[in-house]
C-alpha cells in the first residue's frame, strides 16, 4: 500500500477509532466498536477525549502527532537533517507531553494542585489505554525515523526502531518502577527525603560486616554472607556445567542423551519442590539422616538448614541455566583452531587448555555471570531450607512483608544487591570483552572437533554421573511422595492427591473440571505462552543490538536490560503493585500485568544467551548477505536467525518454564481472575499440605517436559560442523 | 531498657465469657441481607486455601438462593497475612496521596467523609490471618469503619479488638499459642516433655526448639508479647528469650513451620498455635499440645472492610455473613480449628481445651507499632547474632 495513505489511515484510526483510555470491559471482545462506545467516556477515541469530554491536556499530545502525520502524507521525503531535527522535535515533543500528562493528571486530579488554573474543574483521568499505546508506538517510530535519516545505525531504520521501542518498553516497565521504589531508600516518614537516612540505612555492619572472617567484631553482615554464597553457587554451576556440556558434545558416552534431559531437570521444576525434597532426603528426619544414623551412629542433626542445604539447593536449580548457555558455546567452537593445535603436534591437554578453553571463555563467564545473580535473587529456597543463613533476598522479603516491614529499609537492601550484581556485570563484561572469539566464520570450517583430553573426559563424566544419580534420586522422591497418603507418617499408597487437583466430571457430554488445579493451571499456561514469543523476540532483538550495533550509551543500555533479573522478585511484584494500580497506567488485577512481569523477568536469559551465540558468529557473515542487498531485517532471518537457532531455542523453553514456576514476583500480581499454579501451590505448601502441591508439582514438571520436547522439535537443531569422529586425532 | 509499665491481668478460662455456648445448633440471623446485592466482591484472604474457598463457595451459594438475578459473584485471592497487608498498603499508595492533597486541613466526621469520596481500591474485604499485622496496619489507615457490633452477638475479645481498632476491624475466631512436642523425639532423647516456657531454657532441650523469626511472623511475635509479660517484668522477659534463645535449632520463615516440623519429626518442640498442632495430631503425627504453665497469648482473625472498596454494599453483607454462626461453624469441618467469636457458634470437635489454658490478656502498648519495631529490633541486633 501507498505509504503515504499508511499514514493517514493510522491518524484517523488513532484519533477517531482507538479508545484511549483503558477499557474494563475487556479490549478483545471489540464491543467499543459499537457506536455507543465512541461517545462514553471511558472508552472514547483521542478526538471525542478532548472534544466531548475535556480533557484538554490532551492536544498537546495529539497535536505534534497531526503535524508529523500530516507532513509525512503530503510532504516529499525527508531530505535534510534540518527537516529531521524538526520531525525529531515535533516526536520528542509528543512524546514528552505523552508521559507527563500521565504522571501529573490521575484519577484523583491533578498532581500538584496549582494545576488547577490550567484545567477545567474537576479534571481528572483514567489509565491510559490500547489508544495511548498506539500512540507511543507510532512516536518512538517518528523519533527512530528521524535519528535513522540523521546516519545513527548506519541509517538502518530496522535496527533503530527497535533499539528506541525496546528502551521505551524498559524505562517503563523495568527503570520506572524500580527506581519509584528505590527512591525510598533515601525517604524516611517523618523528615523526608535525604542523604543521611540513606547512609545510615546502607553503611552498616548488619549488611556489610566482616565479623567470620576476622575482620572488625561480630558477624558476617547479610551481603557479605550471599556474596559468599552466590560465588560458591556460581562457581559450582559453572563447573558442573561445562562438564555436563562436554560430556554431552564432546565424548562418545552412552547415556548422553539421558543425561542431557536429565540435567534439564532440575530447570523445570518449581524451586520450593527441590528444597522440599531436600528436607525430605537430608533433613534431621530425612530417609538418608535416619539411614545413617541407625548405620553408623552418628547424630547428623540439621546441618541442610543454612549454606549447606542453600548451597546444594542453587546448584541443583541453576546448573541447568549454566548448561544450556555452554551447550551452546562448546558446541560454536569452530574445529580447525582445535585440528590446527593438534596438527602443529599439541597434545589434547594441551589443545584443550589453550584453545578450546580460551574460546569458550564468554560462555564461562556468562554461565557464572547467571548462576552468581541467580543465587543472589533467589528467594524460594532461602525462605525454605536458609534456616538462619542470612541472605538479601530473604531479608528484603521480609522488609517488605515482613512483621515490621519498611519499604524504606527494603530499598537500601535492594541497592546493596545491585552492588553486587553492578560489579558482576561490570567484571565480564572488562573480562570477556577483550578478545574476539568468532569461531565461526562462513569460510567453509571443514574439520571435525578434537576429542577431550583423558583426564578432562574422566573428570566429567564421573561428575557428570554422580549428579545424575543425586538428581535421580531426589526426583524419585517427588514422584513417589505424591502418592502416600501423609509423608512422614501414613506411607499407603494413595491416588487422592491427583484425583483431588484434577478431577473432572461429564456431564451431558461437557467436561467439566471439578479438581482445585484446573483454574490456575490453565491461567498459567496460557499467559505463559503469550509471554514466551515476546520475551524471546524482545531478547534475541536486545542481543542483536548489543552485538552487531554501535550507538552512544550502550553499557547503559545492556545494563538496564539486565536490570529486572538482578532484582529479587518480591521487590518488582512490589514496585508494580506501587506503579501500576492507578493512572497513568493501571493493569493490577488483569493478566497483563502478570504476562508483562514475566516478559521484563525472564528477557535477560534471551538476551544473554543471544549475546554469547552471537559473539561466536563473525559479522562478515551478516556483512556479506547486507552487500549482496539484502535488507538487514531480511539478513537476520535468513542468516542470523538459523545459526542462533540454539540460542533461540534456549530462550524461548527459558520463558516459558521461568514463567511457569515463579513465585516471588508474582505473589503480589495474582488475583482472583488470574490466578498462577506457583501462587497456589506456595499457599498449600504454607499450610501443611505436601500431598496436593507434590502431585500438582509433578504434573507441571510433566507439562515443561513436554513442551520442551515439542519446541526442540520445532525450532530443530543447527548442524555447524561434521560429527564427531572416532580417532580424529 | 524502657521500663513499661505493665497492666497484666492473668485471666482464668473458666471465666464465663470465655467457655462457650453448649449448644450446637446454631441460630443464624435471617440472611434478608444477601437479597439485592449486586455486582462482585473481591476479597484477600489470609487463611488457608480449603477455608477460604468453603467459605467464599457457601457464601455465592447463598447469595445465589436469596438473590433472584444470580449475577453476584465473590472472589479470592489467598494471601499470607503480612504479605496482603503490603499489598493493600501498595495498592492504596496513591489514594493516601491524593488524600494529603485533597483531604488537608480537615478534621472529625469531614476528615472521614472525604477520605470514603476519595479513596479508590480494587479489593472489597480482607479477612483471616492474624491480628498483629492488622492492628499494626491501623496507621496506614488501609480501613474503612464499620459497625461490627450490629454484626453479631461475639465474645469480648472480638468486641475488645473492634473497639481498640476504632471500629475498623471486627474479630472472627480466636486461636491460643502452644507448644506442640514430637513424643518420639522426646522419648529418643530421654527427656520430659516441657510443660512451662522456662523449661525450654533447659539444657535437655538444647538444639531442639523451633520458633519462627521474629521478623516475619505474626506467630513469633505473639511468643515474643507472651514471654516478655509472662514472667513479671520486662527484663525478666528479655532473659528468659535469651535463655531460650539457646535452645533454638533454628529460626524459620513461617509461623506455623514449628509445629510441622516437630509434627515430622525435624524438631522435638515446635512453638505455634494450638488449632495448628490439633490438626496435625488428628492427621496421626506423633505431637503433643503443651499449654505452657506461665500462660500464653491468643491470636484473633480479623475481617476489615477496604478503604474506597468498590462495591461496598457487597462488602459489608459479607461481613455480617462471616459473623453467622454457619459460616464460623463450616471452618471446622475443613480442619480450622479455631474458636468462633460468635455466641452462638459451636466450638469445633477437637479444638484444645480451653479450660487448660491459662491466658494472658495483653498489655495494649505491645500491639503499637513503634514498640513491636523496638522489640523486633532489639532481639535482631542484640539476641539473634547471640551464639547458641
Amino acid at each position: 500500500m501507498n505509504v503515504r495513505l499508511q499514514h493517514l489511515i493510522l491518524l484517523l484510526v488513532v484519533l477517531f477509532i482507538m479508545p484511549w483510555y483503558e477499557f474494563t470491559d475487556g479490549f478483545f471482545n471489540f464491543s467499543w466498536l459499537s457506536l455507543g462506545y465512541f461517545v462514553a467516556e471511558e472508552s472514547a477515541p483521542l478526538y471525542f477525549q478532548m472534544v466531548g469530554h475535556e480533557k484538554v491536556w490532551l492536544y498537546l499530545v495529539s497535536g505534534p502527532y497531526v503535524l508529523l502525520a500530516l507532513a509525512n502524507a503530503f510532504t516529499r521525503k525527508l531530505r535534510s537533517d534540518y527537516e529531521a531535527n524538526i520531525h525529531l522535535g515535533l516526536a520528542a515533543l509528543g512524546l514528552l507531553a505523552l508521559m507527563m500528562q500521565g504522571m501529573l493528571i490521575n484519577d484523583f486530579g491533578p498532581v500538584f494542585l496549582a494545576l488547577n488554573a490550567f484545567l477545567p474543574i474537576d479534571a481528572y483521568q483514567i489509565g491510559m489505554g490500547y489508544g495511548a499505546l498506539l500512540l507511543s508506538v507510532i512516536y518512538i517510530y517518528y523519533v527512530a525515523s528521524a535519528f535513522a535519516h540523521k546516519g545513527m545505525m548506519k541509517g538502518d531504520l530496522f535496527s533503530t526502531y527497535a533499539l528506541f521501542l525496546i528502551v521505551f518498553l524498559v524505562s517503563v516497565f523495568v527503570i520506572f518502577p524500580v527506581l519509584n521504589i528505590l527512591s525510598r531508600a533515601f525517604l524516611d516518614s517523618d523528615t523526608g527525603y535525604s542523604i543521611t537516612v540513606f547512609s545510615e540505612r546502607i553503611f552498616n555492619s548488619n549488611i556489610w560486616g566482616l565479623g567470620c572472617i576476622g575482620i572488625g567484631s561480630g558477624y558476617c553482615g547479610v551481603a557479605t554472607a550471599t556474596a559468599f554464597l552466590a560465588v560458591m553457587t556460581g562457581l559450582s554451576t559453572t563447573t558442573l556445567g561445562l562438564c555436563f556440556a562436554l560430556v554431552i558434545t564432546r565424548t562418545d558416552f552412552k547415556w548422553r542423551g539421558r543425561l542431557k534431559a536429565l540435567s534439564l531437570l532440575p530447570i523445570i521444576t518449581p524451586p520450593f519442590v527441590v528444597g522440599m525434597a531436600l528436607i525430605m532426603l537430608l533433613g534431621r528426619s530425612g530417609i538418608v539422616t535416619k539411614f545413617i544414623e541407625s548405620t553408623f551412629g552418628i547424630e547428623l542433626g540439621g546441618w541442610i538448614y543454612g549454606f549447606w542445604g542453600l548451597w546444594i539447593a542453587q546448584t541443583l536449580a541453576y546448573t541447568p541455566i549454566a548448561f544450556m548457555v555452554l551447550i551452546g558455546v562448546v558446541q560454536g567452537v569452530g574445529p580447525s583452531y582445535e585440528e590446527a593445535s593438534t596438527t602443529l603436534n599439541a597434545t589434547p591437554l594441551r589443545t584443550f587448555r589453550f584453545v578450546t578453553l580460551p574460546l569458550i571463555r564468554p560462555g564461562l563467564a556468562n554461565a557464572f555471570l547467571l548462576g552468581f545473580v541467580e543465587s543472589m535473587a533467589d528467594l524460594g529456597n532461602a525462605l525454605l531450607i536458609g534456616g538462619d543463613f542470612p541472605v538479601l533476598s530473604a531479608q528484603i522479603f521480609y522488609a517488605v512483608a515482613g512483621a515490621s516491614s519498611s519499604t524504606g529499609k527494603a530499598a537500601a537492601l535492594v541497592v546493596s544487591l545491585l552492588v553486587f550484581t553492578i560489579t558482576a556485570f561490570l567484571i565480564q563484561r572488562y573480562w570477556v570483552g577483550r578478545k574476539t572469539y568468532a569461531t565461526v566464520t562462513g569460510k567453509g570450517d571443514g574439520g571435525s572437533n578434537q576429542s577431550l583430553p583423558k583426564w578432562v573426559k574422566n573428570v566429567s563424566v564421573s561428575v557428570a554421573l554422580f549428579w545424575s544419580v543425586f538428581t535421580v534420586s531426589i526426583y524419585v522422591l517427588i514422584l513417589m511422595s505424591g502418592f502416600v497418603e501423609t509423608w512422614g507418617s501414613d506411607y499407603s499408597l494413595t491416588f487422592k492427591h491427583y484425583i483431588t487437583a484434577f478431577d473432572f466430571n461429564i456431564v451431558n457430554s461437557h467436561l467439566i473440571a471439578t479438581g482445585v488445579a484446573w483454574d490456575s493451571l490453565i491461567t498459567t499456561l496460557w499467559l505463559a505462552l503469550l509471554a514466551m514469543p515476546l520475551t524471546t523476540a524482545m531478547g534475541l532483538a536486545t542481543g542483536y543490538l548489543l552485538t552487531r550495533q554501535n550507538f552512544a550509551f550502550k553499557s547503559a543500555f545492556e545494563f538496564s536490560t539486565m536490570l529486572s533479573f538482578a532484582i529479587p522478585g518480591i521487590v518488582i511484584g512490589f514496585s508494580y503493585v506501587v506503579a501500576f494500580n492507578q493512572a497513568p497506567i493501571d493493569l493490577t488485577y488483569t493478566g497483563i500485568i502478570i504476562v508483562v512481569c514475566f516478559m521484563f523477568r525472564n528477557m535477560p536469559v534471551g538476551v544473554r544467551s543471544s549475546i554469547a551465540a552471537l559473539k561466536q558468529l563473525d559479522p562478515g557473515l551478516d556483512e556479506a548477505s547486507f552487500t549482496l542487498g539484502a535488507s538487514n531485517l531480511r539478513s537476520i532471518r535468513t542468516v542470523i536467525l538459523p545459526l542462533i537457532k540454539p540460542a533461540v531455542f534456549s530462550a524461548l523453553v527459558y520463558s516459558f518454564i521461568r514463567s511457569i514456576t515463579s513465585v516471588s514476583a508474582v505473589i503480589f500480581l495474582v488475583s482472583a481472575d488470574y490466578n498462577l499454579a506457583s501462587a497456589y501451590i506456595i499457599g498449600l505448601v504454607e499450610n501443611n499440605q505436601f500431598g496436593v502441591p507434590i502431585a500438582y508439582s509433578t504434573t507441571l514438571i510433566a507439562i515443561m517436559g513436554i513442551a520442551i520436547f515439542g519446541l526442540n522439535q520445532l525450532v530443530g537443531k543447527r548442524t555447524l560442523f561434521k560429527p564427531l569422529t572416532n580417532g580424529a586425532s | 531498657m524502657i521500663k513499661t509499665k505493665l497492666f497484666m491481668s492473668v485471666l482464668f478460662a473458666s471465666l464465663s465469657t470465655y467457655t462457650l455456648a453448649a449448644n450446637t445448633h446454631s441460630m443464624d440471623s435471617d440472611k434478608g441481607y444477601l437479597d439485592g446485592i449486586n455486582g462482585n466482591l473481591v476479597t484477600y484472604c489470609a487463611a488457608d486455601e480449603t477455608a477460604c474457598k468453603a467459605v467464599i463457595d457457601m457464601f455465592n451459594a447463598d447469595v445465589a438462593a436469596a438473590n433472584s438475578s444470580g449475577s453476584f459473584e465473590a472472589k479470592f485471592v489467598r494471601l499470607s497475612t503480612s504479605e496482603m497487608l503490603a499489598r493493600v498498603k501498595g495498592e492504596l499508595e496513591k489514594s493516601a496521596q491524593a488524600v494529603k492533597r485533597k483531604c488537608k486541613d480537615m478534621s472529625g466526621d469531614a476528615l472521614e467523609t472525604c477520605k470514603e469520596a476519595t479513596y479508590k481500591a480494587k479489593v472489597d474485604v480482607a479477612f483471616y490471618g492474624t491480628d498483629d499485622p492488622y492492628k499494626a496496619s491501623l496507621e496506614d489507615d488501609l480501613f474503612s469503619p464499620y459497625d461490627y457490633a450490629s454484626a453479631g452477638d461475639t465474645h469480648p475479645w472480638a468486641a475488645d479488638l473492634t473497639a481498640a481498632s476504632d471500629s475498623r476491624l471486627g474479630g472472627l475466631y480466636l486461636g491460643l499459642l502452644a507448644m506442640g512436642v514430637n513424643t518420639e523425639l522426646a522419648a529418643k532423647a530421654g527427656v520430659d516433655i516441657p510443660q512451662c516456657w522456662a523449661d525450654l531454657a533447659k539444657s535437655d532441650y538444647d538444639d531442639s526448639v523451633t520458633i519462627a523469626n521474629w521478623n516475619t511472623s505474626g506467630t513469633a511475635y505473639k511468643f515474643a508479647a507472651t514471654v516478655l509479660q509472662a514472667f513479671g517484668s520486662e527484663e525478666a522477659g528479655w532473659e528468659k528469650v535469651i535463655e531460650i534463645h539457646q535452645s533454638i535449632n533454628q529460626y524459620t520463615k513461617s509461623g506455623s513451620a514449628g509445629v510441622k516440623m516437630a509434627a515430622r519429626g525435624e524438631t522435638m518442640v515446635g512453638i505455634g498455635f494450638g488449632h495448628d498442632i490439633v490438626a496435625l495430631m488428628q492427621q496421626g503425627f506423633p505431637i503433643e499440645l503443651v499449654a505452657p504453665c506461665e500462660g500464653v497469648l491468643y491470636e484473633i482473625g480479623p475481617v476489615g472492610i477496604v478503604r474506597g472498596a468498590p462495591n461496598r454494599d457487597a462488602a459489608e453483607a459479607f461481613v455480617q455473613y462471616l459473623y453467622e454462626p454457619s459460616t464460623q461453624e463450616v471452618l471446622a469441618s475443613v480442619g480450622s480449628l479455631q474458636f468462633p467469636s460468635n455466641l452462638n457458634a459451636a466450638v469445633p470437635d477437637g479444638a484444645p481445651a480451653m479450660e487448660n489454658f491459662k491466658l494472658l490478656v495483653s498489655d495494649p502498648s505491645f500491639s503499637e507499632k513503634d514498640k513491636k519495631n523496638q522489640i523486633i529490633k532489639k532481639w535482631t541486633d542484640e539476641i539473634f547474632p547471640l551464639p547458641r
